[in-house]
């Protein structure tokens, strides 16, 4: 076969182009080249097929690939919509998104949820945000009346929304309801408390968010009214504190960037609180569960009252964490303040002692104030002895020591005012005794909340005091 | 400015491949052209038909990947459409005669083929090409004068390969037929001069 191969071939290869028709051949195919160039705008990628099975005449070329605009089309099409999306979410009332945002993103939203729980959560969420848009207008100045009338009619229509899911909630899960309502209460009274703060510092600025304010205060009031029917059991409430602990402590980490220094260690400072204040509750349910429930469901409010102003950049601007939720002090703070204030007692008492004993003209002041101040030098050393006992009563000795406190200020400011001082003016000790601290204030029954303040130089003076004396520990 | 140079480059790359495919298959078209339409100056044109329109696809856009079974497939169908403008040879009577079976097994068998061929004089059958039909001459001058393999072949006429077996061992039983029927015709001839002298 190669022979016949060889042959036929040695006969074949006599047929060739002579050169001169090579040359006009390649001229001519160059030259259709030329007057037909590559398309540099198409460059499809088709391939041909290895097993050729298409005749030339049937390759049919698309210039345009419509499946592929399509594509494009369909890609920019919702890229467009997304970030329509995107943005609406930055818009404020008055802006041409904002109709987007609250009818179309939040609706979107709230369809999707589907839980009733999840549902209070939105509407405390979305009632959030109407107030942080009614507070960026407002401090913008852009903040006009129906502006605000629109922002009260949302803040009332998400929280009779909330109500109304809580209200569906009670029939079926009376637990749930009452957490999803403590969601709303802490909310709602967060938001008051730096609205009312607002409202206070924008006097100057002319636009205020009073009416706002005033529809606040009164869905507070329904929401107090409408009351916590269900105590819900122990183990769900601690649950749910751990929960929520695990999202603050979350959120913590979120806003590690924005916040301050010192928000960031005041924060971290509540969150010690709540963690201490969950293990006190652990212990109480071993002797009393109505007490650590109780215990818990105000844990869970601090909690998430601390939510609340580490997600609302606005509210962090208006009010401290300290308004929100005051710091809990530790059983050796409290020892420690105790003892601080008991040596400060014995202090000044001495050194009222030495100004009366060399001043002739207080003699029958001395005699008066003899009896104050020696009861409240025992009771200063009373409690530092027992403040060295290990289970001794701790809120009882800070009563006493806050008696004590009020007594010998009195004696001091009498003594300092020594010169103005006439008879009359004069009173007894025990009657004098201001407002001293109000953390303090709240753990100790002393008979000074009953009693009228002596004069606001007085209390101004304490409260400097104590304050400093609170910080340096 | 990167991605118009690597178009650009692209483009040339594409005209020097499509040139060298001219210089490297441009005789072996023309041949092939030639004998099978039996015409010099009509191959020249189908050779020139066959580069135009394979730039055009090029220019296109398309990736061709192997410009030799491109240039054959399109010389390919410009030849059978040549056939259909003249209309001398029905092809549908030739495959009719043919019968378009699928052959015995001698037929179907790829050392029946080389068996056959070498027991054919390359050089007689070269002249006796042309008298062949052309669904014979094709896959011969295919096979022989351009090498190409059956795959290859079979891909190009767009039949089986079983079906390129039976017609090249037809067209070589035809072609050693015609040869030993010249060669008796000459035979006779010369006995007849013989006879005459």
């Amino acid at each position: 076969m190669k022979r016949f191969s060889e042959q036929l071939q040695k006969k074949a290869l006599d047929i060739r182009l002579k050169a001169a028709e090579k040359r006009e051949l390649r001229e001519r195919v160059v030259s259709y080249m030329e007057y037909h160039p590559m398309l540099v705008k198409v460059q499809a990628k088709v391939r041909v097929d290895k097993n050729l099975n298409n005749e030339l005449g049937e390759v049919t070329i698309l210039p345009v690939n419509w499946w592929r605009a399509f594509q494009v089309a369909g890609a920019v099409f919702g890229a467009l919509v997304l970030s329509i999306s995107y943005f609406a979410e930055q818009a404020v009332p008055g802006d041409s998104l904002y109709a987007v945002k609250v009818k179309v993103n939040e609706e979107l939203r709230s369809t999707l949820t589907l839980s009733p729980y999840e549902k209070v959560v939105w509407e405390t969420e979305r009632l959030n945000r109407r107030i942080a848009e009614a507070r960026l207008l407002a401090s913008e100045g852009r903040l006009t009346e129906a502006v605000e009338v629109e922002v009260a009619n949302a803040v009332r229509e998400h929280s009779e929304n909330a109500r109304r899911e809580i209200e569906v909630l009670k029939q079926t899960d009376k637990e749930e309801a009452t957490l999803a309502s403590i969601q709303l209460t802490t909310a709602l009274d967060v938001q008051t408390t730096s609205l009312r703060n607002d409202v206070n510092a924008s006097t100057t600025e002319g636009m205020s968010t009073d009416l706002i304010s005033s529809v606040l205060v009164e869905t507070q009031q329904n929401e107090v009214a409408a009351g916590q029917s269900e105590l819900p059991s122990y183990s769900r409430l601690m649950a749910k504190g751990e929960q929520e602990t695990t999202r603050a402590f979350e959120l913590l980490q979120s806003v590690h960037k924005v916040a301050t220094e010192e928000e960031k260690i005041d924060i971290k400072r509540r969150l010690e609180d709540i963690e201490r204040s969950m293990a006190e509750a652990i212990n109480e349910a071993t002797a009393d569960d109505i007490l650590a429930r109780e215990h818990l469901i105000e844990i869970l409010q601090r909690t998430q009252k601390l939510i609340v102003f580490m997600t609302n950049i606005d509210v962090r601007n208006s009010v401290t964490v300290e308004e929100i939720v005051p710091i809990t002090l530790t059983t050796e703070e409290r020892q420690a303040i105790a003892k601080k204030t008991a040596e400060e007692i014995i202090a000044l008492l001495d050194r009222a002692d030495v100004v009366l004993s060399a001043t002739s003209s207080y003699a029958e002041l001395s005699d008066k104030l003899a009896p104050a101040s020696t009861r409240a030098r025992a009771d200063a050393d009373k409690v530092l002895v027992e403040i060295l006992v290990a289970d001794t009563d701790l809120s009882a000795l800070e009563a006493i020591i806050q008696n004590a406190k009020a007594i010998t200020d009195d004696i001091a400011g009498l003594l300092n005012l020594a010169n103005n001082v006439t008879e009359e003016t004069v009173l007894e000790p025990e009657v004098i005794t201001p407002e001293i601290d109000l953390e303090l204030a709240t753990t100790s029954a002393s008979s000074s909340e009953e009693v009228a303040t002596s004069s606001d130089e007085v209390r101004e003076e304490v409260e400097v005091e104590e304050s400093v004396s609170v910080e340096a520990i | 400015m990167r991605g118009q140079k690597q178009t650009t480059d692209a483009m040339e790359s594409q005209e020097d491949r499509f040139l060298k495919a001219f210089e490297d298959y441009s005789d072996a078209l023309f041949r092939h052209a030639s004998i099978r339409v039996s015409d010099r100056e009509r191959a020249i044109d189908i050779v020139h038909d066959t580069f135009t329109k394979v730039w055009s696809y090029a220019r296109a856009g398309h990736q061709i990947d192997s410009y030799r079974s491109f240039l054959y497939k399109v010389l390919n169908n410009l030849i059978i459409d040549e056939y259909r403008k003249r209309k001398e040879v029905s092809l549908d009577a030739l495959l009719s005669v043919e019968g378009v079976d699928e052959g015995s097994f001698p037929e179907l068998s790829e050392n029946t083929v080389e068996a056959l061929a070498a027991t054919i004089d390359g050089r007689k059958a070269f002249e006796l090409l042309a008298e062949l039909p052309d669904v014979y001459r094709e896959v011969i001058i295919m096979r022989f004068v351009d090498e190409l393999g059956p795959r290859e072949i079979s891909d190009l006429i767009e039949e089986s390969e079983n079906v390129v077996s039976v017609r090249l061992h037809r067209g070589l039983k035809l072609l050693r037929d015609k040869i030993e029927a010249t060669i008796f015709s000459k035979e006779e001839n010369r006995l007849t001069k013989q006879k005459h002298t």
